[in-house]
């Protein structure tokens, strides 16, 4: 049977192991289902145009721009954001990172970066500094000059603390 | 910065997304999106329909065939790079995979949507046509190949039908040696140049050569001046030189913000040496 | 000199540092970490609507016809306006400054007449969603004749065309002065080294885009206003002065905000819209800027040319400096700051820098062009007027046969306090000092051998020096020092808790400097207490504490300043009821590590928070006439002008083929006073650099002739990335103010005020074995190959005998 496109179709997409499933418009984007349907506003819209990364989410595991998928594609896919990557009430090995590093500054763009360096680290637990720059330089930062987000995902590499935690899916929670 | 309103769908047979392409001559095929998505946030595109191929069962493979890698048109940048057989057998796609905007990117972004897109700075157009690619495409009448010196036509313009979709590409492995060359300010900028080389070698002298160039000029194009010289020379820095030259006399680059002709005459005279004294290499 | 009176809002107290000088981690971490920040794009109002903006496609054009009924049939729209509907509500942003010559223009919120620039609004669409807005906007129906556009400086200045009719000449600004006798020390000087530097038009490009939210509540006339400004309280005055609402009803929020860099210190047209949309549609309203938006509307900055000469004598000492700077200001004054703080401030804050030179002249000009208004943007002025004589400086020194470093020793002001010839009292720094930090961080004799190795193999290196004096905590006496009458002045709220918690309240608002956590270490440190225990709100709502403003590099000194008193008021009343509570003289009373306890008897202590409960709880506890408020509200200003100085160098390496500039690494030197944290002020060094290298080799907003934008996105407006950005090796001098609470001095500007100089003059040291010397900004490929392959005439330093 034939599908006929439409201008609104539900979608359902699993974010952080919960399934979110609502009725969308063709047009919109991963990104802003996850902000404005999900309600998960950790994932930032720097520029809508996929250049400066902070829309960054893993999608299937991989590190995609939320803002240059549609909605619709991510049907039945499994996207894990910022939210996913504290360990109960506690920062993880990453973020701590980050912190202790001050590898952050307005936090505008953090997401974007810690997305991407969770993928790094979960395909690659010791990278080198070149692997690190060579993955993490798709995200823009306006604030600190990069050298300390290096430094913070070489302390969170050299403390083995890529999150690997994959959530399982939970059925039941429905938007 | 949001897309105007458009409809979608995802059939799950090639057939079927045909017949959405041949019922509308404003729908479009949606891949990776990764350059489709931008064009719509800023209302530079206006399709009717986008037909997401991501449920069309065989474009994702990348495949041994006769004297080619065959790859599947849905097979992202990112499964390019990482494969193996694509390293061992036609060696200058991993090393223009990784130049290809950022892993973000890589991860969606799909060999065959950045072919059709047919991007003058795209990696991919740049290195098809020097290696001779031949694209897949079928129609709604059947299928048919084209080979990469008809396929690039223009910029953004491939000689693809608007109902047709690109399936595969068979990249020949027959090449003995390899070159990618690019210029970027920026890791995933767009380049300011691309040079892509391949040649056949016996007896320290080329048999057969194809180069062609990306990004500076106004679409992927062949350097056939620096071929002819190329052919029956030996790859050695003498040659590269003296191609240097002719590709830079030879070229006819496009002129922005982001650099002059004159420059990007320059910079792919200079990328050309670097390509050849590469081939000399044996990459 | 010209002194502020002395008020009693300008002493703080003195207090031993405990938390203040540690690496303390950020208290804003963990929210912005996990994702929990709230940024203004994350709020949501129930019944909100979506705005968007119709933008001119052009750079000067006569509106002939506008209708907006397709734009108001259109689904899910609520409300257009076009500029005639909203002109009835505001005539526009009067844009000034209040220096002599100086021209003001009236900024429409919609252009009505005329645009004057790309990207200049011409209608809003309020509707249920942005998407819906943006189709909206797709609608309307208007025409328009265009008209010669303006879009060079130097044109402009010469009356070619007209940009604005309201400055029919072009000026939006002219003036200067001189100081001692300068026509002599020119026509006496040994050699006069001149050039024109030019600093190219960039965007401050925060990562977060601004964002306005309005809601009207008619029954109780009250306005909110949630803003990412850096200007909560200026803002709140602007509702009122402009659109009349009721200042004790209008209430503007800040939320969390991701950059603003001066961008978001302007009060914009958007901002003054968007209440009166709320108002007309009776529904909250939203608009979130988007990139493009940002960088056609969003402040543009640094465009100027700035003309530089210094006058040496036969040792090489500079005897006079003469500057002149024009600015291609765009198409109106932006408010508050206008088209004249680029020039102006470029050459009345910078021209003598850390030398001794004993006569100085000015003059200044700002002229408006069909570009995007120029505004502030992080060390606005300072860093094209350090650029000219930084670069002025390594041109000298080659002159003279000096080494950059010599050459700046030879000259650099021998002592302290120093008058500079304008009459600007600069009262300490490490200018000497810095000097000799840098060249040994450098190694400068191993850098001059290995560049000497790698020359004889075809690659070239350079370095790059740049010193800077920063003026920083923008106060009244640093306004009246620099000829200015601004009146500046902040409040801080400390309040005890019965546990002995304090929470904090700064009137000014944060977008990533850490001032939550740098403040919590100024108020623990004077109330004695753990820094854990000091939570600070920056300003989240003009209900709060008094701001004027994140500008001026002056968050650390005056919000410092006003937590510092505050937190005094509150441990007087700590120390005398523990004094009361452990029998002992108030003046033994020591706060220290959450305790309270006795000098020379350090057994006899009790806790703070034993002393809170005893004053919320317990009558007893207290001294004769004992007022238990344990809460105060006080107000900072610092009562002379303060300056940091420090400097950077950068090694650069250029490749021949591409034109590309490698940065190697970055030596900084900074001095900002005591350091509160040294995280914070290293992590403002490398972000400010970074910036700067930006502004000199990566970005700028390109126009074409007819005064198009070239440049909106960011594939063609590229800042800098991971990869292109260097390590940094950064030293720490202190050298305290007497004025500042904890002798702190300001310091978020001077990384992008220096960097480019550095950036400059590190590619003229590499291009040294071509002849050439450059200019300008950008250092594109194509500038740098075409001077490494002799295609540019030599522009070897002008060295002109009188």
């Amino acid at each position: 049977m034939s599908a006929t496109p439409q201008e609104r179709l539900e979608v359902s997409i699993s974010i952080n192991g919960r399934r979110y499933k609502a009725p969308v418009e063709a047009r919109k984007t991963l990104a802003d289902f996850i902000r404005e349907d999900a309600h998960l506003t950790g994932t930032k819209l720097g520029c809508e145009h996929g250049v400066c990364g902070s829309c960054t989410v893993l999608i299937d595991d991989a590190p995609a721009r939320s803002c240059l998928t549609l909605a619709a594609q991510a049907d039945g896919h499994r996207v894990r954001t910022v939210e996913s990557l504290t360990e109960g009430q506690e920062l993880n090995g990453l973020q701590r990172a980050f912190r202790e590093q001050h590898g952050l500054q307005c936090g505008f763009c953090t997401a974007g970066f810690l997305m991407t360096a969770t993928a790094l680290l979960e395909e690659n637990p010791t990278p080198t500094r070149d692997d690190i720059v060579e993955t993490v330089s798709g995200s823009l930062c306006r604030c600190t000059g990069y050298q300390t987000i290096i430094a913070a995902i070489e302390q969170a590499a050299a403390e083995g603390a890529a999150d690997t935690q994959k959530h399982d899916e939970q059925e039941g929670d429905v938007l | 910065m949001k897309a105007a309103k458009f409809k979608y769908v995802a059939p799950r047979s090639l057939e079927e997304a045909l017949g959405h392409l041949g019922s509308d001559p404003d729908a479009k095929v949606l891949s990776g999106g990764q350059s489709l998505m931008p064009l719509l946030a800023m209302r530079l595109a206006a399709p009717s329909v986008l037909v997401d191929l991501q449920h069309v069962p065989g474009l994702n493979a990348i495949e041994d065939i006769d004297n080619a890698v065959r790859i599947g048109a849905r097979v992202t940048h990112r499964a390019v790079e990482h494969s193996e057989l694509v390293a061992r057998r036609v060696p200058i796609l991993s090393l223009a995979a990784r130049h290809i905007a950022h892993p973000q990117i890589r991860s969606r972004g799909t060999f065959g949507g950045s072919t059709a897109h047919a991007d003058p700075s795209g990696e991919w157009p740049t290195v098809l046509l020097a290696v001779g690619a031949t694209m897949h495409l079928q129609g709604a009448a059947g299928r048919r190949d084209v080979h990469a010196d008809d396929f690039f036509v223009g910029p953004f313009t491939s000689s693809m039908e608007p109902a047709e979709i690109l399936t595969q590409v068979s990249v020949p492995a027959t090449w003995d040696r390899w070159s990618f060359q690019e210029a970027a300010v920026k890791a995933g900028d767009y380049g300011l140049a691309l040079v892509a080389a391949v040649a056949s070698v016996e007896n320290d002298t080329i048999t057969d050569a194809r180069v062609s160039v990306g990004a500076a000029v106004g679409s992927v194009t062949r350097l056939r001046e620096v071929e002819q010289l190329l052919i029956g020379a030996a790859p050695d820095l003498n040659t590269a030189e003296r191609a240097a030259r002719v590709a830079t006399d030879s070229v006819k680059p496009i002129s922005d913000i982001h650099g002059s002709s004159d420059y990007r005459r320059n910079l792919v005279g200079s990328l050309v040496k670097r390509a050849i004294v590469e081939l000399k290499n044996g990459a | 000199m010209k002194t502020v009176e002395k008020h009693q809002h300008m002493d703080t107290p003195e207090i031993a540092a405990r938390s203040v000088g540690a690496r303390v981690l950020r208290s804003e971490d963990p929210r912005l970490l996990s994702g929990r920040g709230q940024f203004i794009a994350d709020i949501e109002l129930p019944g909100q609507l979506h705005v968007a903006f119709v933008r001119s496609p052009v750079a000067h054009a006569r509106i002939t016809h506008i209708d907006l009924s397709a734009v108001r049939d259109a689904e899910g729209v609520h409300l257009a306006w076009s500029g005639a509907d909203a002109a009835q509500f505001c005539e526009g942003l009067v844009g000034e400054f209040a220096v002599e010559g100086c021209n003001p223009t009236t900024m429409p919120l919609l252009a009505t007449d005329e645009v004057l620039y790309v990207g200049e609004p011409i209608a809003v669409v309020v509707a249920e969603t942005r998407y819906a807005a943006e189709d909206a906007c797709e609608l309307l129906d208007w025409d328009f004749e265009e008209l010669p556009a303006v879009v060079n400086a130097d044109a402009a200045a010469a009356g070619v065309g007209v940009a604005n009719p309201q400055l029919p000449d072009n000026f939006g600004l002219r003036g200067g002065a001189s100081f001692g006798d300068v026509a002599g020390a020119f026509e006496q000087a040994h050699q006069i080294v001149e050039g024109r530097f030019y600093t190219c038009r960039v965007s401050a490009a925060p990562m977060e885009t601004r964002g306005v939210i309005a809601d009207y509540e008619w029954a109780s006339k009250s306005l909110r206003v949630w803003s990412n400004t850096q200007m909560p309280h200026f803002l709140r005055y602007m509702l009122t002065a402009y659109l009349g609402f009721p200042e004790q009803n209008v209430e503007v929020i800040t939320p969390d905000t991701g950059g603003g860099f001066g961008q978001k210190a302007h009060v914009y047209p958007e901002e003054m819209l968007l209440p009166l949309l709320a108002r007309e549609v009776d529904r909250p309203v939203k608009w979130i800027e988007d990139r493009r938006e940002n960088l056609m509307a969003g402040a543009h900055a640094h465009e100027q040319y700035v003309d530089i000469a210094y006058a040496l004598d036969a040792t090489g000492k500079i005897t006079a400096v003469r500057t002149h700077a024009l600015g291609d200001g765009g198409a109106y004054h932006a408010p508050p700051w206008s088209m004249a703080v680029e020039p102006w401030c470029a050459v009345v804050m910078t021209p003598t820098g850390l030398y001794d030179a004993p006569a100085a002249e000015y003059t200044y000009a700002a002229v408006a062009t069909n570009k995007t208004p120029v505004g502030a943007y992080r060390g606005v002025g300072y860093m094209a007027g350090t650029f000219a004589r930084e670069c002025l400086a390594d041109e000298a020194a080659r002159a003279t046969g000096m080494s950059p470093f010599e050459f700046r020793r030879h000259n650099v002001v021998p002592e302290f306090p120093w008058t500079n010839p304008q009459g600007i009292v600069y009262d300490e720094g490490s200018w000497r000092e810095s000097i000799d930090v840098l060249e040994s961080m450098v190694d400068y004799p191993a850098f001059l051998q290995r560049q000497a190795e790698l020359r004889a193999q075809g690659r070239y290196i350079g370095l790059g020096l740049s010193f800077f004096v920063e003026s920083s905590g923008e106060s009244t006496a640093g306004s009246q020092e620099h000829g200015l009458g601004d009146v500046y002045h902040d409040t801080a709220t400390v309040r005890l808790s019965p546990n002995g918690t304090a929470h904090v309240t700064i009137g000014l608002s944060a977008q990533g400097q850490g001032l939550a956590t740098t403040m919590a270490q100024m108020a623990a440190d004077t109330l004695g207490v753990r820094v854990e225990d000091v939570i600070v709100e920056t300003a989240r709502s003009t209900s709060h504490a008094y701001g004027s403003g994140t500008i001026g590099s002056r968050g650390a000194v005056i919000a410092g300043g006003a937590v510092s008193r505050a937190a005094g008021v509150v441990r007087e009343k700590i120390r005398a009821v523990a004094a009361n509570l452990l029998e002992a003289a108030v003046d033994d009373v020591d706060l220290v590590d959450g305790n309270a306890s006795v000098k020379g008897a350090p057994d006899t202590s009790i806790s703070i928070a034993e002393v809170a409960t005893a004053i919320y709880f317990d009558m007893s506890s207290w001294p004769e006439d004992f007022d238990p408020v344990l809460e105060a509200t006080q107000a900072y200003d610092t009562a002379r002008a303060m300056f940091s100085n420090g400097a950077h160098a950068m090694v650069v390496e250029l490749d021949p083929e591409t034109g590309f500039v490698r940065f190697e690494k970055v030596f900084s030197v900074e001095d900002c006073g005591t350091v509160i944290n040294p995280n914070i002020v290293e992590g403002q060094i490398r972000g400010g650099v970074v910036q700067g290298i930006g502004a000199s080799v990566f970005e700028e907003l390109a126009y074409d002739e007819s005064g198009q934008l070239l440049t909106t996105t960011f594939l063609d407006y590229g800042i800098p990335t991971m990869d292109v950005s260097p390590p940094f090796e950064i030293h720490h001098i202190e050298t305290p103010s007497k004025h500042s609470a904890s002798g702190v001095k300001g310091m978020g500007e001077s990384g992008l005020i220096a960097a480019p100089a550095a950036v400059l003059n590190a590619v003229n040291d590499a291009l040294t074995p071509f002849g050439v010397v450059l200019r300008e900004l950008p250092l594109s490929p194509e500038k740098i190959r075409a001077a490494m392959s002799g295609a540019t005439e030599s522009a070897a330093p002008q060295v002109v005998a009188p």
